[in-house]
């Protein structure tokens, strides 16, 4: 037989006044915690987002990332006709060569980053169908003209629509801003491949990007450059060559998770000590349950349900606090490829369910010692307190 | 009675509660601590008088280009400039390619001229400068894959397309305490074919009032040239890195913020407590004649005490992250800790002023009871 949780809900009710300040302490560390883990989870989103399952990025076999790798205009010809990729509907493989190169410019706040300028042939619009022109217009091949995307125009400097930023030697005219769902290309600028590869001075191509028959072709396309010495080419499925990258995240997520444990096992004293004194209030009413018959172990279930509902309150608390930030743009750098990445710190269900998670194990740790001392209460003793 | 003794014993009737409120305000302290810690040594690399006097004279258009080697000897004589060494990042791969370390190709001859509180003995580097597939490490690298003099070290290149097979010859001594390795930058051009070209330069200025000068003379040099510099002192360029990492000043300070107030909610919260069950006390304090000032200063020096215990806990746990491999989990961002005087000062403050108002706001709604008032209080 439990303790009815009405019990323990309306005690919380009548002390309002200390519940709402325990409350708020594990508001505030959920509410830190569920931050932090919006800007992983935001750097994760950009990235994981980005490939297209059929797609393949052929690479240097040493390079790391697009921006390390060099593929030989000769090695090109020999990449496109390999077997298993599409065709599209002139009869023509589907694998566009890409060149890719940063620019160092200043932002908006006056600090400088790079930004990654892809050089792309326009079968690159079939290839990546994400990417939609929402102000202007499209790339004319063979122009020096690029499109920005609207984060970029937004976050840097000289970078809006009919701006002429300096690109490598000559300038370039912004005649279009795009979006692309979110993915990492909303960091970037495209312009016409071999445009960027003169300005840029670029003998070479940075990377091909090809689409496979279907998921089979892309191991045939994988052994067909691993298998072939002239080459010195890998081809990774261009999903797990993003999903790669989020190790970006990593040390916001190791800095998540030390700030959120030592915030937690401050906020776990803190929640004893408010459990421990609501325990210390009630020596009669746990010595009245006893006698009206409930075990020990359910005055103790009774007690740690409290903390946890105690907790809880912080921890929604919490999720409350956090939300304004969802949907915040901001960017740091992506180091495989060098160049600022944007994301938006991403408050998901399943984070506020961590958060909430967070919140019960806190409740957790801090009720249970006191809630064993409740259960352990000698009945007559109690009673007889004043 | 003294007053100390009242303070003490009344702050030790309730140990297990005085204990878990040092304990979290200990808690939040050391985190304090550390966030302050690492934005410092994010924010201001450590900076002793030589590395002022260093340059750093990289591409303009950003470090995904490339300067000719030419531009070395240009830049030697330039006046006020007194060593220059190529700086080609190589990042190579050693085994894991998920663990990087800094490896350049650099002049052996001057890279020592130039970082001289790295310390190498001059047989070492003797050897170093004799030997073409020399390369060198620093003691905390060379202490982490267990290296030793004389070991043969294969570096697969990724931004190359070269994999180099080096000979350690010698261990220098960072006081920064950062994995980094040299080898000959001549062996990575040879390597590839000599394109006579190198990332960057980094430049040793004779003394500080030459700085400004060579910066802009350099510059100047190569404007409307095909490969333009942008020469900037070392400290600008590595902060210029971290500004990449995004608007870290922000995210910690709002934490810190966040730390600090949380904590003063936690020992509010609880010094009212503990003044909620002693009303019946306070009266009858006041009744025997106590003024309201030495009631103040006994429950004030009590939340005073509490969260000074508080600060000393902090503070020696943020003393033992000295201990701790910080390389590793930062991705070299941070390779030691080392809180500023500042960092100390504004933990032992935050403390001081928690214990002051947590003290002080249950306190004051004390005193201010009437006697008779207190007395009906049950708590």
């Amino acid at each position: 037989m439990l303790v009815p949780i009405r019990y323990n809900l309306r005690y919380l009710v009548v002390r309002w006044k200390s519940t709402c300040l325990t409350a708020a302490t594990f508001g505030m560390v959920v509410a830190t915690f569920v931050i932090t883990m919006s800007l992983a989870e935001g750097i994760n989103r950009a990235l994981t987002k980005t490939g297209h399952p059929l797609n393949v990025v052929i690479l240097r076999s040493g390079a790391q990332s697009e921006a390390q790798s060099e593929i030989l205009k000769q090695q090109y010809e020999i990449v496109r006709n390999a077997p298993g990729i599409a065709r599209d509907a002139r009869g023509e493989p589907l694998a566009p060569p890409e060149v890719i190169t940063l620019v160092n410019k200043p932002r908006l706040d006056g600090k400088t980053s790079n930004i990654l300028i892809r050089g792309v042939d326009p079968q690159v619009y079939t290839m990546r169908p994400a990417l939609k022109i929402v102000e202007g217009r499209a790339l004319m091949p063979g122009m020096r003209e690029v499109i920005v995307a609207r984060a970029v125009s937004q976050r840097f400097q000289g970078f809006g629509l009919g701006d002429q930023p300096r690109l490598g030697r000559g300038t370039f005219t912004v005649v279009g801003l795009f979006e692309a769902e979110g993915t990492a290309y909303e960091s970037e600028v495209w312009g016409d491949v071999r445009e960027v590869m003169q300005e840029f001075d670029r003998a070479n191509y940075s990377s091909v990007v090809a689409r496979a028959i279907d998921r089979d072709a892309i191991g045939r396309i994988r052994e067909y450059m691993d298998s072939d010495p002239r080459l010195k080419l890998k081809a990774k499925d261009e999903v797990e060559y993003y999903a790669e990258q989020t190790k970006t995240a990593r040390p916001v997520q190791a800095f998540a998770s030390f700030l959120a444990m030592t915030m937690a096992i401050g906020a776990c004293f803190a929640g004893m000590n408010t459990m421990y004194a609501n325990v210390a209030n009630r020596v009669r009413e746990i010595g009245t349950l006893r006698i009206l018959g409930f075990t020990p172990t359910a005055v103790l279930a009774s007690f740690l349900l409290e903390s946890v509902c105690l907790a809880l309150i912080g921890g929604a608390l919490g999720c409350v606090m956090a939300l304004p930030i969802n949907g915040l743009a901001t960017g740091t750098t992506n180091f495989d490829s060098f160049s600022e990445v944007l994301f938006y710190f991403t408050i998901t269900p399943s984070l506020m369910m961590k958060g909430m998670l967070f919140a019960a194990i806190m409740g957790l740790a801090g009720g249970f010692p006191p809630a064993w001392s409740a259960s352990k209460q000698p009945v007559l003793a109690a009673l007889r307190q004043v | 009675m003294t007053l100390r003794r009242f303070i003490w014993k009344n702050a030790l009737r309730n140990k297990r509660r005085t204990g878990l409120t040092m304990l979290s305000i200990g808690f939040s302290l050391f985190l304090l601590m550390a966030l302050l810690t690492f934005m410092e040594q994010l924010l201001n690399p450590v900076s002793d008088a030589d590395s002022a006097l260093r340059l750093i004279v990289a591409p303009a258009t950003s470090i995904a280009d490339i300067l000719p080697l030419a531009y070395r000897d240009k830049i030697k004589r330039v006046p006020g400039v007194e060593h220059v060494s190529t700086l080609q990042w190589f990042n190579g791969i050693y085994k894991d390619p998920n663990y990087l370390f800094a490896n350049f190709a650099v002049d052996p001859k001057e890279i020592f001229n130039i970082y001289t509180e790295q310390i190498i003995s001059p047989e070492e580097k003797a050897a170093f400068i004799g030997d073409r597939t020399a390369c060198v490490a620093s003691t905390k690298l060379a202490e982490r894959y267990q290296w030793k003099v004389g070991d043969r070290i294969v570096l697969q290149g990724t931004i190359f397309p070269v994999d180099l097979d080096l000979l350690l010859v010698g261990t220098f001594y960072d006081p920064l305490s950062q994995e980094s390795m040299y080898f000959h930058f001549d062996y990575l051009n040879e390597a590839m074919g000599n394109p006579a070209i190198s990332g960057a330069f980094s430049v040793k200025a004779r003394d500080m009032a030459s700085v400004p000068v060579i910066e802009q003379t350099i510059d100047e040099m190569f404007r409307n040239s095909p490969n333009e510099t942008k020469t900037e002192t070392e400290k600008a360029f590595v902060l210029g890195f971290v500004a990449m990492l995004g608007n870290i000043q922000t995210i910690i300070g709002s934490v810190a913020s966040v730390v600090v107030f949380t904590m003063l909610l936690v020992a509010v919260s609880t010094m009212a407590m503990t003044v909620r069950e002693r009303m019946r006390e306070v009266a009858i304090l006041k009744t025997i004649g106590f003024s309201r000032q030495t009631i103040l200063i006994l429950v004030v020096g009590e939340a005073m005490f509490i969260s000074l215990v508080g600060v000393v806990l902090g503070v020696g746990m943020g003393e033992s992250l000295r201990l701790v491999d910080l390389t590793g989990i930062t991705q070299g961002f941070i390779t030691r800790f080392e809180p500023a005087l500042t960092t100390y000062a504004a933990v032992i403050g935050s403390g001081l002023a928690i214990g002051l108002l947590s003290g002080f706001l249950p306190a004051w709604q004390a005193v201010n009871l009437t006697i008779t008032h207190a007395m009906r209080r049950l708590d």
